[in-house]
């Protein structure tokens, strides 16, 4: 409020001085309690229903009460035309209201989200119409279907929140916050730009082209996007560089046909711009159905040995994009421990265990087929437990009598 | 941050904080623990042998340190899938140790060879190749199927080249495609893969419903291969896709199953899809679904009966023993067939007097089968219970039931047709199939009701791939000595062969509702005798036929 003009009557001067508010209206019979913000800097009015809704009479009315209101209730969301001197921040100049307002409208919702389940907790998250409210909100501000990023972000929160996971969720409402922050600027910056482009889908800025390269792929699963198993992804690896990949679809998408495990001779793909693993579309491809022994091999050159350069790199990769990158890794383990459990060791003696809770079983696969052998190298998903980092598998390469196996275990 | 900032600033401020705490951590060595998975829920306590066996609280008696080969027989009959299937390992150790004396080889052989459960064939298969040992005909076998594994991986090769239209799996004979599944553990990874690929949607050629047919065909593949592919069809496939899946993961001894049946039995409300999901989950071990497959039995509404049957195989209990024998008489055979292999794992001694009257007053081979093999099973499971099973002695009234019809000819008229018979044999070992047929045709007028010509005339079509012509001779066999030629194996294999190949080629021409009344036809016989992988074929194709014809 402090960049306005100073208020002129007491009416005004007590607007001035408001921050918070908590009413009780009641309109038509329906009684409701609103709470009413308003913003430090440049003015922001936002009013929020005990249901989560931004508009409709109750709200109308608590802000009409406090001399906030307008007939034509342009206060109330925040796709609606804001009054002289209680524009929000995060709406863009008039000017470029047509390109942006979907983004805008996106950020408020983010900010939204997050505002919401801090609000309930963790414990209530999941069941509270609030938050359900602010995510419907997200969802609508985008094109339908919702685009990768965003429909992935929804349903790792949904589990995180299932879970009661304070780790994921937190990261993820971090991100949520970044992405706010993001829409919010006139002039993002490359970075801002990006994390955008992540959300909502890649311009052609975002992605690169590449050809002529040789992808195995290592496992593939439905994981969690708007609805429960929506997103299928495929997790692959670039035998040239290492660098693992994935392959997504949505449930009526489509994908590279083939089994797997395989190896993919790609003739033309295209990679997005953005956290670990980047996203890869694959256009043109041969498949050859079969790892051989040349596959293992180079995919054995790349594997990651050292624990501490590998959580370096987690650490690097989870402060970028908090709650946009999922690392996995591709560890070639020095020994194993089996005392308290499979753990993977690096020459050092580190060791990095395999997650027991919510790994639907995997971690005790590897276990049984790691039982007379020691694995060559194993691939996973890297998750964070109060005690650091831990692998849930995807699939493990063994040696068996001087031949090396894959076992896809996801 | 003072007291009156805005909650939305709050918010944010907080979750950048922590997250920026927990990014800090993660560059720390993890403090080496012992991090225990959640034990599965244990299935109800029974504290008798059969409880104590393999039970997942910690077992008391242990499969592999069992030596009384009496003992592991009755448990591979009378136990549940996973006693069934570590007794008969237990058993081909015993055989590879040469831990056995020759009559205890005996015993075992014998046993082995009264063991037809298509679920165990897998398992049958190797016990009774460690007993032949590598005799020609072992080696003969082993030599066919490698023959088969390197025809299929090179047509799999050429079919992801591209230089193979059609799938390779598809175009295996029946009873060779049923092997492939029956055997899938035998199978290189290319080959499961390949298999994971169908499974999974991602060949590019199947539809929904040949997707379903392969789904369904892995039923007793057991393949911990498998197990992704069927977990990704489980979360991502619709009703019908999830319940293959489903079966076919019940049947998975690997420690990713129950996690995933469990997720899926807490997202489907109850129904046939519930149900089977239930019955899956308690193959694994968990009897979670144990009440509302009891309380879907009491309200008996009945289009869920079929899959209320599926679920008591593993969930139910001896005291529905009664509610279970009402199906028994139910008009459907199918219902009758199935409610006697439920009948047979609940094992409820009560009902063996029920089951034997229904046994003498069938008139179908296939359902008089069904019925013996529970009473079988149950007269298993009570012994490994120390109970006594009061019955009629099956194997006295089961040997009477067959009469020998054709010795009522006089003398003179039988030596014609055994010399009929035998020069027609002699006609058909210079190949002079017409002359033999002949032959034997004249046998069989001489000598009506008497089989042997009959078959030999079947067998010699069959030879020729004359599958139409093996059915017309096979058919009249079966009129004169139906249980003669039920009860011999080296008969009712081809026999059960003959139906599956002219289904099969009846099939090709798209006349589905003849194949599928051939299938039918195979179906009501007495197979147990035949080969695992044509009753499975059997089976497999009068299902897809079923649901291909909109049952």
């Amino acid at each position: 409020m402090s960049e306005r003009e100073p208020p002129r009557d007491d009416s005004q001067r007590l607007r001035g001085a408001l921050r918070r508010a908590l009413l009780e209206v009641e309109v038509d019979g329906q009684r409701g309690w609103v709470t009413i913000t308003v913003g430090p800097g440049p003015a922001q009015v936002r009013a929020i229903s005990e249901d989560g809704d931004e508009g409709g009479p109750l709200v109308e009315a608590a802000l009409e009460a406090l001399g906030f209101g307008d007939p034509s209730g342009a206060l109330l969301g925040p796709q609606a035309s804001q009054p002289p001197g209680l524009r929000r921040e995060s709406l863009l100049p008039q000017g470029d209201a047509r390109v942006d307002a979907p983004l805008s409208t996106a950020g408020v919702a983010f900010e939204d989200l997050v505002t919401a389940i801090v609000r309930v907790g963790l414990d209530e998250a999941l069941e509270a119409p609030s938050v359900e409210a602010a995510r419907e909100r997200l969802l609508s501000a985008c094109a339908a279907p919702a685009p990768l990023g965003l429909a992935r972000f929804l349903g790792r929160l949904r589990a995180g929140l299932a879970e009661r996971d304070p780790v994921t969720v937190t990261r993820l409402l971090d991100e949520a916050s970044r992405f706010a922050s993001a829409a919010r600027q006139r002039a993002p910056s490359p970075t801002d730009l990006k994390r955008i482009q992540i959300m909502l889908g890649p311009g052609r800025d975002g992605v690169s082209s590449v050809s002529d390269c040789v992808l195995v792929e290592l496992s593939r699963e439905w994981v969690a996007g708007v609805e429960r198993h929506s997103v299928e992804r495929r997790l692959l690896v670039d035998s040239r560089s290492g660098e693992l990949l994935v392959e997504c679809r949505l449930q009526k998408g489509t994908a590279s046909l083939g089994p797997c495990p395989r190896v993919l001779r790609v003739g033309l793909a295209e990679i997005e711009s953005g956290p670990a693993p980047r996203r890869i579309h694959i256009l043109q491809y041969e498949v050859g159905h079969a790892l051989d022994a040349s596959s293992f091999d180079s995919i054995a050159q790349h594997a990651e040995r050292d624990l501490s350069a590998l959580r370096a790199r987690y650490q690097r990769d989870i402060k970028q994009y908090p709650g946009l990158a999922e690392p996995h890794a591709l560890f070639a383990p020095a020994r194993v421990d089996r005392d308290l459990g499979l753990q993977l060791c690096d020459a050092s003696g580190d060791a990095l265990p395999l997650r027991r809770r919510g790994d639907e079983g995997r971690s005790a696969a590897l276990e049984r087929a790691c039982a007379e052998v020691s694995p060559e190298w194993v691939v996973g998903t890297l998750h964070e437990r109060p005690e650091g980092l831990a692998l849930d598998p995807c699939g493990v390469a063994l040696r068996h009598d001087g031949a090396v196996r894959y076992l896809r275990l996801r | 941050m003072p007291t009156d900032t805005d909650d939305r600033d709050v918010a944010h401020t907080l979750v950048q904080i922590l997250s920026a705490c927990h990014a800090a951590a993660i560059i720390e060595p993890v403090e080496r623990r012992s991090d225990t998975p959640p034990a599965i829920s244990a299935s109800p306590a029974d504290s008798s042998f059969m409880g104590q066996v393999m039970s997942p609280a910690g077992s008391a008696i242990v499969v592999a340190d069992m030596t009384d080969e009496g003992t592991l027989l009755a448990l591979a009959r009378g136990g549940t899938l996973a006693q069934r299937r570590a007794a008969l390992a237990r058993l081909a150790d015993l055989v590879d140790y040469r831990a056995l004396s020759a009559e205890h080889l005996r015993i075992v052989a014998e046993g082995v060879a009264q063991n037809r459960d298509v679920e165990l064939a897998y398992e049958v298969a190797a016990v009774r190749a460690r007993l032949q040992g590598g005799g020609r005909a072992a080696r003969a076998e082993r030599e066919a199927w490698e023959r088969l594994v390197e025809q299929l991986v090179a047509d799999i090769a050429r079919f992801w080249d591209g230089q193979l239209e059609h799938e390779p799996l598809g175009r295996l004979p029946g009873s060779d495609r049923a092997q492939v599944f029956l055997r899938t553990r035998d199978l290189p990874d290319a080959v499961v893969a390949h298999i994971s690929a169908l499974a999974e949607g991602t060949d590019g050629l199947l539809g929904a419903l040949e997707r379903r047919e392969v789904l369904a065909a892995l039923r007793h593949a057991a393949d911990a291969r498998l197990v992704p592919a069927l977990v990704n069809v489980l979360h991502a496939g619709g009703d019908a896709l999830v319940r293959e899946a489903a079966r076919a993961l019940g049947r998975i001894d690997d420690p990713r199953v129950a996690p995933a049946l469990r997720a899926a039995f807490d997202r489907t409300a109850v129904d046939a899809t519930h149900l089977v999901v239930a019955s899956a989950l308690a193959l694994a071990g968990d009897m979670r679904g144990a009440q509302e497959a009891a309380e879907a039995l009491t309200r008996g509404e009945p289009s869920l009966v079929p899959f209320v049957l599926e679920a008591l195989e593993s969930l139910g209990d001896r005291e529905q023993g009664d509610a279970l024998c009402a199906y028994l008489d139910a008009p459907d055979p199918s219902l009758r067939v199935r409610a006697c292999r439920t009948l047979a794992r609940v094992a409820d001694g009560r009902v063996l007097a029920q089951l034997d009257a229904h046994r003498r007053a069938s008139k179908v081979s296939a359902e008089r089968a069904e019925l013996e093999e529970a009473i079988d099973a149950i007269v298993a499971r009570m012994e490994l219970r120390g109970e006594e099973a009061i019955v009629p002695d099956p194997a006295e009234t089961r040997d009477a039931a067959v009469a020998p019809l054709a010795s009522r000819a006089p003398f003179r008229q039988r030596m014609r047709a055994y010399w009929n018979n035998l020069v027609g044999t002699l006609w058909l070992a210079f190949g002079a199939v017409g002359r033999a047929t002949a032959r034997f045709e004249t046998a069989s007028q001489q000598r009506p009701g008497w089989a042997q010509p009959l078959v030999s005339m079947g067998l010699a079509f069959v030879r020729r791939k004359e599958y139409a012509q093996a059915l017309n001779a096979f058919r009249r066999a079966l009129t004169a000595e139906r249980q003669r030629v039920e009860r011999n194996p080296l008969v009712v294999g081809p026999v059960a062969r003959a139906f599956l190949r002219r289904a099969e080629e009846v099939e090709r021409d798209g006349r589905h509702e003849i194949a599928r009344g051939l299938v039918i036809e195979a179906l009501s016989l007495d197979l147990r005798r035949a080969p695992s992988e044509v009753r499975f074929e059997l089976h497999r194709l009068g299902d897809a036929l079923g649901r291909r014809l909109g049952e």
